[in-house]
């Protein structure tokens, strides 16, 4: 359902780059006189009025034109515009802020519709170019989909968009990529457990993958070794012919390359709604449905609360005390090490990168600068970059191992572990409490941006230890690979 | 019909934002990958292939970025080898500071589970401390570190759940099973000893090959071909335990492999066994089974007791200069060989063996002597077959010499050409051995025990 207007109201866009909606008054008076029935109909059924329309529309291209096949284009194509606009600026709600992106960036690559053309007649020549609106309505079939489903799909795998949608870091997989990786195995759980289809349903769609993949794939390793383009193209017209003959030998039946073609998108999309939502809802961690948890090997994490076992807490405390000192000079050794590595590579690589690096590295824990802060600063078009920049989740692990590393003969003396790999996740964990805190949430909140900057705990010891870090490396070098060296003598395996 | 199971408006979440832990393949990267896969027909198994090796240089880039102090090994991973790639869909023979490491690729289709093949948990050879599962995005040609699970944990969930093996010798694993903090992993190559993880002994099943030699022989047959693109998967033929046998000889799975993708991998540009793969599958289980004859012992003056034992006669001073001289039978092969320009070091030792064949007695003259050598060792053996009275071969004689890679020769007195004897000579180096089979018709045969030159 949807409301009426949509079938006489053109979303264009203006030379200044805004949309604008300008109502088309014979395609309304088209409409009411069409269908009498849905006057005064806050929504209208979108279904049946399509077929209606798109009947017109065809039964004229044959028997030549009539007032009714423009109008009814008129309707459709107003209809269509509406669509594009609302993909768009979906897109943009959804990933616009954090990828640096608005609505009207990306109404250029779709919304062209210039306007109903009314000297369009048969037989003329066509104009070289189409708008983007006509091409979704050339193709749509009524059998197959409804027209807003169709121009939703048309606009999410527009090539233009997705183009400008990687380079702010937002992707759509492919159709193809998704059904090259499929396995045949992985098919038949998903159609019989996600969506219930009967043993018959499955086996047809399994002999369409695998008369897919008997072709495509090969294929695609082909172009790949001739250096071909990195994304997935739509497969040729000849290809779908050789899948419809593969299919033909096993099935027994005849088959059109065009009905191989709405088999696979169809088959596509059941594959891609499948991972949206097994990756919607996949937790980072998540423990097992069947296992009790205080047994689960991997779940081991002591809670920040205060641990029951007075003993066991004092035992921690005590080694936290007693290590101060070599603590927070491990520390700072680590700290430099790693980020002298890093950097060591990474200017080897690109030293304007390098630089950056270093800027964004001291506004975030010296500056106490937020992300969109720093992308702003640094000149960068949005907040992601600056994530993928920093990446500072590993940066602060890579220390914390180093940390860790240099403490541990000395802790493992402490306790005889049984296990020891869960001993080394608490005493990870003890360390990243005691050299921050809560900070993880805070970083997934920084990503969000949604939180203040004061809230940074710029006199955790990390935070002072990086800043420490850079402001040595300022003033005396020669002092750093001291500090390093002098720590990592007494490890055993050579750090 | 579309089935839609989302409303239209949640269509858009589709869009994923791409994971600033992603790290971009290299274009030469690629290409290897697309090199690994290339002679693999399966097209299931080959892109599987050209996933895995994505994700192992993916996994290497990671490990690269993340830490200079790893001593990582990712020298001949298992996917260099095209027959382990074929059998077993995952990356193993790694090491990351001495911990071996396993990896298998995650694509863009996945379920709650993931198949995993049983010989990487099972056999010693290509068991891992660490299972690592890497996300490859094909088209964007990039990877991220999706979870890992050691092999205690993994052994740990299985017992808790029973997880039993299916039939088609994988395990599905599930997904929630991994630890998906990649820096997890880090951590515990970097700071734990690996006797943290402990891998169970496994026996050795060597005695156990030969004893289901017969039996093995038959199903192997059987793994060819039926018709053509339909090849038979090794679990629809073997029971699990033949199959772990078979898994820990590599030459075995290489047969199989030739046979089922119509390959030849070894570097012999004529491979008979390619015609005939069963006739030389016999000579392979003769090369892995039967005790060897170090022809290295030769050159002591006296035959070893092994030689003693099969029979071999020991030809007393034996160099191509008094042999010409004693007017034995063997003084006048060398003669004809050296006439047809067969060289023959003075160094050479001999020694000859009777054979009866279907009535008949044939004698086979073996001489070996070491060559000279650049890189390593090698050694040469020149066999002769005739007859002890000198008289013409019978037609249809068939003189054949295999190694592990495949039929090197086959020789054969036909019709038009009588001759007296038949000859070949091999070179090798102190690693190969060859066998050799002398044969009347396809049922009279007789193959002797594979001859090496050791100095061990």
């Amino acid at each position: 359902m949807s409301k009426a207007s949509k079938y006489w109201t053109l979303v264009k866009l203006e030379s200044s780059g805004r949309q604008k909606r300008s109502e088309i008054a014979a395609a309304k008076a088209f409409f009411e006189m069409a269908f009498p029935e849905f006057l005064g109909e806050a929504d209208v059924p979108d279904v049946p009025i399509q077929k209606q329309l798109v009947q017109w529309l065809r039964d004229a291209n044959s028997q030549g034109n009539n007032i009714n096949s423009q109008n009814a284009e008129c309707c459709l194509l107003c209809f269509i515009s509406w669509e594009i606009e609302q993909v768009c600026l979906q897109l943009a709600q959804q990933f616009g802020t954090y990828h640096g992106f608005r609505g009207q960036d990306l109404f250029p690559f779709v919304l062209d519709e210039e306007g109903i053309n009314r000297q369009r007649h048969l037989g003329q020549t066509k104009t070289p170019y189409q708008s983007f609106a006509r091409e979704i309505l050339q193709t749509f079939d009524p059998q197959q989909s409804s027209l807003a489903t169709w121009t939703n799909r048309r606009v999410k795998f527009n090539s233009e968009i997705n183009k400008f949608l990687l380079e702010h870091g937002v992707y759509l997989v492919s159709d193809w990529a998704i059904l090259n990786d499929t396995h045949p195995q992985q098919l038949e759980k998903i159609l019989t457990q996600f969506y219930q289809l009967t043993s018959l349903e499955v086996e047809q769609r399994l002999q369409l993958l695998a008369c897919y993949h008997s072709v495509y794939r090969s294929q695609r390793l082909q172009q790949r070794q001739a250096g071909a383009r990195k994304r997935c193209q739509p497969p040729t017209a000849q290809q779908y012919q050789q899948i419809a003959q593969r299919l033909e030998t096993l099935i027994q039946q005849r088959i059109s390359p065009k009905a191989v073609a709405w088999k696979l998108q169809n088959l596509a999309t059941l594959l891609r709604q499948y991972r949206t939502y097994i990756r919607g809802g996949k937790l980072p961690n998540q423990s097992l449905i069947f296992v009790d948890d205080s047994d689960s090997i991997i779940e081991q994490i002591p809670s920040p609360e205060p641990i029951e076992n007075d003993e066991e807490d004092i035992k921690k405390q005590e080694f936290l005390n007693w290590y101060e000192k070599q603590f927070l000079m491990c520390l700072h050794s680590s700290i430099a090490q790693v980020l002298e590595t890093g950097l060591t590579t990474c200017q080897k690589r690109d030293g304007a990168k390098a630089e950056q690096f270093l800027t964004a590295l001291y506004l975030f824990h010296c500056q106490g600068q937020s992300m969109s802060e720093i992308a702003a600063t640094l000149g960068l078009k949005a907040q992601y970059q600056v994530t993928r920049l920093l990446k500072l989740k590993a940066f602060r692990a890579d220390v914390r191992h180093h940390l860790l590393f240099q403490l541990r003969d000395r802790i493992l003396e402490y306790t005889k572990p049984e296990h020891p790999s869960q001993e080394l996740e608490q005493w990870e964990k003890q360390i990243e409490l005691a050299l921050d805190g809560e900070l993880e949430t805070l970083f997934k909140q920084a990503e969000s941006d949604s939180y203040i900057a004061q809230n940074r705990p710029l006199n955790s010891p990390f935070f002072k230890g990086v800043c420490y870090y850079l402001d040595l490396r300022e003033k005396s070098p020669n002092l750093i690979q001291s500090m390093i060296s002098l720590l990592s003598k007494n490890s055993r395996r050579s750090y | 019909m579309f089935t839609s199971f989302l409303d239209e408006s949640e269509v858009l979440f589709e869009f994923e934002p791409l994971n600033p832990e992603a790290l971009p393949l290299s274009s030469e990267q690629i290409n290897q990958s697309l090199d690994y896969c290339r002679s693999i027909l399966d097209d299931r198994k080959q892109w599987q292939t050209y996933l895995n090796s994505l994700a192992l240089f993916g996994f290497q880039n990671w490990l690269e970025q993340r830490s200079s102090e790893l001593i990582f090994n990712l020298e001949h991973p298992s996917v260099e080898k095209p027959e382990l790639a074929y059998f077993i869909e995952a990356v193993c023979n790694l090491a990351v500071n001495q911990f071996k490491i396993c990896l298998v690729a995650l694509g863009n289709s996945i379920t709650d589970t993931i198949s995993l093949p049983r010989a990487i948990f099972q056999l010693p050879e290509y068991r891992a401390h660490y299972y690592i599962l890497i996300e490859v995005q094909e088209e964007l040609e990039t990877t991220s570190i999706y979870g890992f699970i050691s092999y205690s944990d993994f052994q740990a969930h299985k017992t808790q759940i029973d997880l039993e093996p299916k039939a088609d010798w994988t395990y599905s694993v599930p997904l929630s099973w991994f630890n998906t903090e990649p820096d997890q992993f880090l951590l515990f190559v970097r700071c734990l000893e690996v006797s943290a993880i402990p891998l169970p002994e496994i026996p050795n099943p060597a005695i156990l090959l030969s004893q289901i030699r017969e039996e093995l022989i038959s199903k192997l047959s059987q793994l060819q071909s039926s018709e053509p693109g339909i090849v038979p998967e090794l679990w629809q033929i073997l029971t699990w335990e033949q199959g772990k046998i078979l898994f820990s000889y590599p030459e075995l799975l290489r047969w199989i492999y030739e046979v089922q993708n119509q390959a030849i991998l070894s570097a012999q540009p004529i491979s008979p066994s390619h015609q005939n793969p069963i006739v030389y599958l016999t000579d392979l289980f003769n090369l892995l089974t039967q005790p060897t004859l170090n022809l290295a012992g030769w050159f002591n003056q006296e035959l070893d007791t092994l030689s003693t034992a099969l029979s071999w006669v020991f030809i007393p001073d034996f160099s191509p200069e008094t042999a010409l001289r004693d007017g034995t039978e063997i003084s006048s092969l060398v003669k004809q060989l050296q006439e047809n320009g067969v060289e023959i070091s003075p160094q050479a030792k001999g020694a000859y063996r009777d054979l009866g064949l279907g009535g008949r007695s044939l004698r086979l003259y073996a001489l070996t002597w070491p060559l000279e050598w650049e890189i390593e060792p090698e050694w040469t053996l020149l066999l002769i077959l005739g007859l002890p009275t000198g008289t013409d071969l019978p037609v249809g004689v068939k003189l054949r010499v295999s190694d592990a890679t495949g039929i090197l020769v086959e020789q054969d007195s036909n019709r038009e050409d009588q001759c007296s004897y038949l000859f070949t000579r091999v070179v090798g180096t102190c690693q190969e051995k060859f066998v050799v089979t002398v044969s009347l018709r396809e049922d009279i045969t007789e193959t002797l025990p594979p001859f090496e030159f050791s100095f061990n």
